[in-house]
């Protein structure tokens, strides 16, 4: 078995190396459970992830199959090394497209891809007022004057480090 | 309408938390009402609390455990922080003896709240006096706690201790002053030991706890050496190990007592599910290995050897009835002994109070080796529990008839070298005869005084007729003895230096040339001793001195004449 298809949730499908399939550890898992079906055909249904989603994921992968990550316990390392520059690029997209890997990312539990998604999330807020969040996410401020000058005031603290 | 990526899952949100700024949180709160909820919840604000204010060993854990809601716990304690660093910005700028103090012993009150921060300021300041004063606060902070457990141990002397020695051990040692250096190799040297232990090749799950305590010893032993091998400390340091401190075991650099090395290899023990009890002479473990099913082992560093029940009777020829009592588990007696560190009589020690002599006396021929500054405190602690009505009986037969030397001695003691610490009679901690107020007024008023020091006196400065060969703050070597150090006084033809040991000294003015060129390593060895930060705030690389506080300069006029 060394080539898989992986089927998006709009039917559309994917021949993909069993090594580069396997950065996903949903997928590993499935093949390791299925271990012996010795067929090339082997067919995964990934019902919650789209196409275009899909196949961006899939770049992904095929560009990492021989990055060797920081084990996932190692959380520290993990957090602290910066994005990878050519990750950074992959990731300028829209932030409905972002969104989407996230999840996918998430669902077929893609580590690295993950954490490089939610360090361009966490750059998006980073040093940013709430009134450049709002603008950034599009978020409409549901507070009353009243409820704002509230947490405002709770809020009024200096970091002292 | 809101962007998607609003509506990533809740557990995203708290990894994207994890990589963001306390202020970042704080902005995300206002934001709007679903944002207020995510970025207030005990998710993302305990881990943020526990690794800001939990990473050290002596705050209490059950706090972080029993709080319930963390944002405003984390409000709290950051709002206690920036009121420590300002009241240490006070302290340091203040001219004021009583602002001085009252000041620090409103930050003692604090107790285990006001530690990582005077940890933090005392280790990373900028400025010698916020190092000085948060070191001396810390100090007497952790002095309140260890005066509580002692007076706790002392009053069930007789009773078996409760729960694990090393950790009685381990808060005794808070008041060595080197605790924040020394505390990390606890950590270090257990998990070495474990992790040792476990890729031992005659370790497996049949191993018998008998064997699994000297597979233990063993690795603690090669750990400990290794400790020893790669952290070599100076002879100036050695000589100041304080033998019964388990964390100067940790680091290698005490060797510990038996009590001590049983103490680490009984808690490592436990992560290999061999439960024991330690007694005076044997630690014993229950093996099935054994008829009886426990097996006694003699230990030390040196050596060790298991023994059955029958073998011990055998070999020391002893009763049933004598081995019984060797094999009473430890009592609160064993570890106050073990940082008390008195062999000596009670009896000896009220002799010794008759003949005038002093603690400091009485504790050199103690078997402890205690560092001088030291045994201040420990005058204190011995003080304390033998005043008090509830240690009669065993610890002390008769009432001690010279306590008024013994209470002079004490107030002197406590002036010159804790002067913090006497908010623990305030608190009820200590012997209420003392009145709390009289002694702080006297120590207000004698702190300051530095008569040891011979900072330029009065008289000198009439005949001051050509320039001072030195500037108070500079940095001097001693031609004969190549010590160096930081002018701090003068007299007639004589300089007072404050050395690189921590000591002052009296010297000659030909015998003594300002030092060239000096280097990091030279400043950091002269301020290694915190105490120079109660006469000098840094060290001024264009005036090539050490900048003396306008405190100093107030209390001593004259010595401006020096600047």
């Amino acid at each position: 078995m060394s080539e898989i298809t992986l089927t998006s949730s709009d039917n559309e499908s994917f021949k993909v190396e069993k090594k580069i399939a396997e950065r996903s550890i949903l997928i590993k898992n499935m093949i390791g459970d299925l271990a012996g079906d010795d067929d090339d055909g082997f067919e995964i249904p990934i019902p919650n992830v789209r196409s275009t989603v899909l196949k961006k994921v899939i770049e992904w992968a095929t560009h990492h199959k021989d990055t060797s990550f920081p084990d996932d316990e190692d959380e520290d390392s993990r957090k602290s090394a910066p994005v990878d520059e050519w990750d950074k690029e992959f990731l300028k997209v829209d932030q409905e497209m972002l969104y989407e890997i996230i999840l996918a990312a998430n669902y077929l539990n893609i580590r690295p891809l993950l954490d490089a998604g939610c360090k361009v999330v966490a750059e998006m807020i980073r040093g940013k007022s709430p009134e450049e969040i709002r603008r950034t996410f599009n978020i409409v401020n549901d507070f009353s004057p009243e409820e704002e000058e509230a947490i405002k005031r709770e809020n009024e603290w200096a970091e002292d480090r | 309408m809101s962007s998607v990526l609003y509506d990533i899952p809740l557990d995203t949100w708290f990894e994207v938390a994890e990589l963001l700024d306390t202020q970042d949180l704080i902005n995300l709160r206002i934001v709007n009402k679903h944002f207020h909820y995510i970025f207030s919840l005990n998710t993302i604000w305990k881990p943020l609390a526990t690794s800001r204010w939990f990473k050290i060993d002596d705050q209490p854990r059950e706090i972080i455990k029993d709080t319930k809601e963390y944002f405003a716990y984390y409000t709290e304690r950051n709002q206690i922080d920036v009121d420590i660093s300002k009241s240490m910005e006070k302290i340091v700028h203040s001219t004021n003896s009583n602002e001085i103090f009252e000041i620090g012993w409103s930050l003692v009150n604090l107790r285990y709240k006001a530690i990582p921060k005077l940890v933090q300021l005392k280790s990373f300041g900028a400025n010698l006096s916020i190092k000085y004063y948060s070191h001396m606060i810390l100090c007497s902070i952790r002095h309140g706690e260890v005066i509580k457990l002692l007076q706790e141990l002392g009053s069930k002397y007789l009773t078996p201790i409760d729960g694990d020695a090393e950790d009685l051990l381990f808060k005794l040692s808070y008041i060595d002053p080197a605790f924040d250096r020394l505390l990390p190799f606890r950590q270090k040297i257990i998990e070495n030991t474990i992790e040792a232990v476990q890729l031992h090749p005659k370790l497996d799950e049949s191993t018998p706890s008998s064997l699994r305590i000297l597979i233990i010893r063993n690795c603690l032993i090669q750990c400990l050496n290794f400790q020893k091998d790669t952290h070599p400390f100076t002879p100036y340091q050695q000589q100041y190990v304080e033998d019964s401190f388990i964390l100067r075991v940790y680091a290698g650099e005490a060797l510990g007592s038996k009590i001590v090395f049983e103490s680490i290899v009984q808690k490592i023990a436990k992560y290999f599910d061999v439960e024991s009890i330690l007694t005076e002479s044997f630690m014993i473990v229950k093996d099935d290995t054994f008829h009886d099913g426990k097996a006694y082992i003699l230990m030390t560093p040196k050596k060790a050897k298991v023994f059955s029940h029958r073998h011990i009777i055998r070999t020391l020829g002893l009763r049933q009835s004598d081995l019984e009592k060797l094999l009473i588990p430890l009592t609160n007696k064993h570890i106050l002994n073990e940082v008390i560190g008195t062999e000596i009589h009670f009896g000896l020690f009220e002799s010794e109070i008759a003949k005038n002599n002093s603690y400091d006396e009485i504790y050199n021929i103690s078997h402890s080796s205690i560092r001088k500054s030291h045994i201040q405190f420990f005058n204190h602690l011995l003080h304390a529990i033998l005043s008090n009505p509830k240690f009669s009986g065993d610890l002390l037969s008769s009432t001690i008839t010279h306590r008024e030397i013994a209470e002079q001695l004490f107030i002197e003691n406590l002036t010159r070298e804790l002067p913090f610490n006497c908010v623990h009679f305030q608190n009820g901690l200590l012997n209420e005869q003392f009145s709390s107020q009289q002694l702080k007024t006297s120590i207000i008023k004698n702190f300051y005084k530095f008569s040891h020091l011979n900072i330029y006196s009065e008289d000198s400065y009439e005949k001051i007729r050509t320039p001072l060969k030195f500037k108070i703050g500079q940095i001097v070597h001693h031609t004969r003895t190549g010590q160096i150090g930081v002018i701090i006084g003068h007299k007639n033809e004589y300089f007072t230096i404050f050395n690189q040991y921590g000591e002052t000294r009296v010297c000659d003015k030909d015998t003594l040339l300002q030092m060239q060129d000096i280097t990091k390593l030279d400043l950091h060895i002269l301020t290694t001793e915190l105490w120079i930060g109660v006469l000098f705030t840094h060290f001024d690389f264009e005036q090539d001195r050490f900048i003396p506080t306008q405190h100093l300069l107030n209390l001593f006029p004259n010595l401006r004449i020096m600047n």
